[in-house]
């Protein structure tokens, strides 16, 4: 029987992942065309909810809350449909037969698909936010950059690896998938305060919306974020430091979920046929 | 002669009402198939609610417990617009569905169906559903969120012409978006999307026109959807929305406010023409264009 040592198995994990991310990352450059439309759409819906807050002569910080949730729902969109719904899509193609029959951990791929979408989804974000900023002279406090690098960073962290643990749960989804996909566009933007400060809106909710609200990663990074960018100006649901715990938590959470949750899935597939089972 | 070509038109008129009727099943089938009746209900509601509910507490986080006809003028343009979205984006997904995704819209364009009466007819469901969200988002204002809606104050006869009228309107819209999917090779799943998030810009849905700057605001009063908004308002609140500036009612939008419903229905009916006459020859245009150049069956993978 052929064992590979620790370190071809690092090796050829990495080597899988790298080609999972290649089209994701080279594809942009090869088609700008698809920067356009992915920052278009969130720059008019922004747009049209920082007039919102004029037409209602809201405080200034309000725009720029805005701004920077639109930031972070880049990254909740890219986590759902180039994450949760990707293996979902690749069953549709054909292709997840192929993933499924080369010598290739499906882990390494899942890295591959969140590191590419990771760059994807921060080109779209970096376009957001620049746009918007200059647009609408919001001015964020970078004073306390490394923490705030560090809460992006953690929130990332937690947040693919919900899109990652979603991907094994789709991916033994026929239609509904999309359907769920679409469900988790208003209704997280809702229960994360995209739009408006957390803890405005949980302190008038019910505690399992609460709870809902709270393992979406975007939650707790955004009101961390949003207190350090804006000082002042926001008050948190918890200070940023207690919302960083429960972020390493998420984390952690999500990333052994997905690890159990795919081997669990894909025994499941292959058990009811449904790894190249298309159009049900 | 003229009875044969009577005879002719009733054919023609025969055989775009059955492609109509089946396509109108098929694409109710699609819609809604996939789960039971109840899952189904709950997810075709869930956004658009969750969308309101947005709106809702943005208005509660600035105005606090303060209420005026801006949260009328803010709800009830948000409930309607979902039948924008749904138009504009469902007919556009039409084509892409049939053509990447079942792969069955050269089956369609090899069979006797009628295409336009059968883009038409596969909107009917998202539409319809459209129209049910709509219902239930303004039943879920007034019973819980206190919306002023009063029924006997509501301009019934304004509000089914302006109703149909931006119906043709929308659909018109749509079937301009599909002819564009049609011969496009990517993105064709993501312009009924970028087109309905730029009339929630420009047609007033959020906020008055008034507050635009001048090169929007001229943009927002050449676009039909920003008419039919204020009309729908107009008639279901039965006059024009007002606040209050130092001290005395005025018009929330005064620039939509010199509009008389006379004038808002010529508006919608002028466009309402030309928005689907210009659809049906631009899209027969597209049409023959994809054929020429073999994009009928394309599959692009995206």
């Amino acid at each position: 029987m052929y064992n590979r040592s620790v370190h071809q198995r690092v090796v050829h994990f990495l080597r899988a992942a790298n080609g999972r991310a290649y089209p994701r990352i080279w594809g942009l450059s090869r088609e700008p065309s698809w920067v356009f439309f992915d920052v278009l759409v969130p720059l008019l819906n922004t747009t049209a909810f920082v007039f919102l807050y004029r037409a209602m002569h809201a405080p200034e910080s309000y725009v720029g809350f805005v701004v920077l949730g639109a930031t972070l729902s880049a990254y909740w969109l890219n986590c759902v449909w180039m994450m949760g719904t990707q293996l979902h899509w690749d069953k549709r193609e054909g292709l997840l037969e192929l993933y499924v029959l080369a010598p290739v951990s499906m882990m390494a791929l899942l890295w591959g698909m969140a590191i590419g979408g990771f760059y994807q989804a921060t080109l779209r974000a970096v376009a957001i936010v620049l746009v918007l900023s200059i647009a609408f002279g919001v001015h964020f406090d970078l004073m306390q950059w490394p923490m705030e690098l560090a809460i992006f960073s953690i929130t990332m962290l937690a947040l693919y690896g919900l899109g990652m643990a979603l991907s094994s749960v789709f991916l033994m989804w026929g239609r509904e998938a999309w359907q769920l996909a679409l469900a988790l566009h208003e209704p997280a933007f809702f229960l994360t305060g995209l739009n408006f400060p957390l803890s405005k809106l949980l302190s008038s909710l019910p505690g399992f919306f609460t709870f809902i609200s709270a393992i979406i990663p975007i939650s707790f990074g955004l009101d961390a974020l949003r207190q350090l960018m804006f000082p002042g100006e926001i008050a948190g649901v918890l200070s940023p430091m207690q919302e960083v715990l429960v972020l390493c938590g998420l984390a952690v959470f999500f990333v052994v979920l997905a690890i159990f949750a795919l081997r669990r899935m894909e025994w499941l597939a292959r058990v009811q046929a449904r790894l190249s089972l298309r159009w049900q | 002669m003229t009875e044969t070509a009577a005879s002719s038109l009733a054919l023609t008129l025969r055989e775009n009402l059955r492609t109509f009727r089946i396509a109108s099943w098929l694409g109710w089938q699609i819609e809604s198939n996939w789960a039971d009746p109840i899952v189904f209900l709950i997810f075709s509601i869930l956004r658009p609610m969750a969308a309101a509910l947005i709106i809702v507490v943005m208005y509660q986080v600035i105005a606090g417990g303060v209420r005026d006809d801006f949260f009328e003028y803010l709800f009830l343009s948000n409930a309607f617009f979902v039948l924008v979205t749904q138009a504009l984006a469902g007919m556009s997904w039409t084509i892409f569905d049939d053509r990447e995704n079942y792969k069955m819209l050269k089956y369609v364009y090899t069979s006797p169906a009628r295409k336009f009466a059968y883009l038409i007819g596969r909107a009917v469901g998202k539409i319809g559903i459209g129209i049910l969200t709509t219902l239930l988002l303004l039943a879920v204002g007034i019973l819980f969120l206190h919306v002023r809606m009063d029924v006997r104050t509501i301009e019934w006869g304004w509000l089914s012409v302006y109703f149909v009228l931006g119906v043709i309107i929308l659909v018109s819209l749509g079937m301009v978006l599909a002819g564009v999917s049609l011969v496009i090779a990517r993105h064709g799943e993501f312009i009924g999307e970028v087109t309905a998030g730029s009339l929630l810009l420009v047609s007033s849905a959020y906020f008055p026109p008034d507050i635009l700057p001048i090169g929007l605001k001229q943009l927002s009063l050449a676009v039909p959807v920003t008419y039919w908004l204020e009309a729908m308002r107009r008639s279901l609140m039965g006059g024009v929305l007002t606040t209050t500036f130092n001290g005395a009612r005025v018009p929330l939008s005064p620039y939509l406010a010199i509009f008389s419903n006379v004038d808002l229905l010529l508006i919608l009916t002028i466009s309402a023409v030309v928005c689907s006459i210009g659809s049906y020859y631009f899209f027969s245009w597209v049409e023959q264009r994809a054929k020429e150049k073999g994009m009928i069956d394309r599959v692009t993978g995206y």
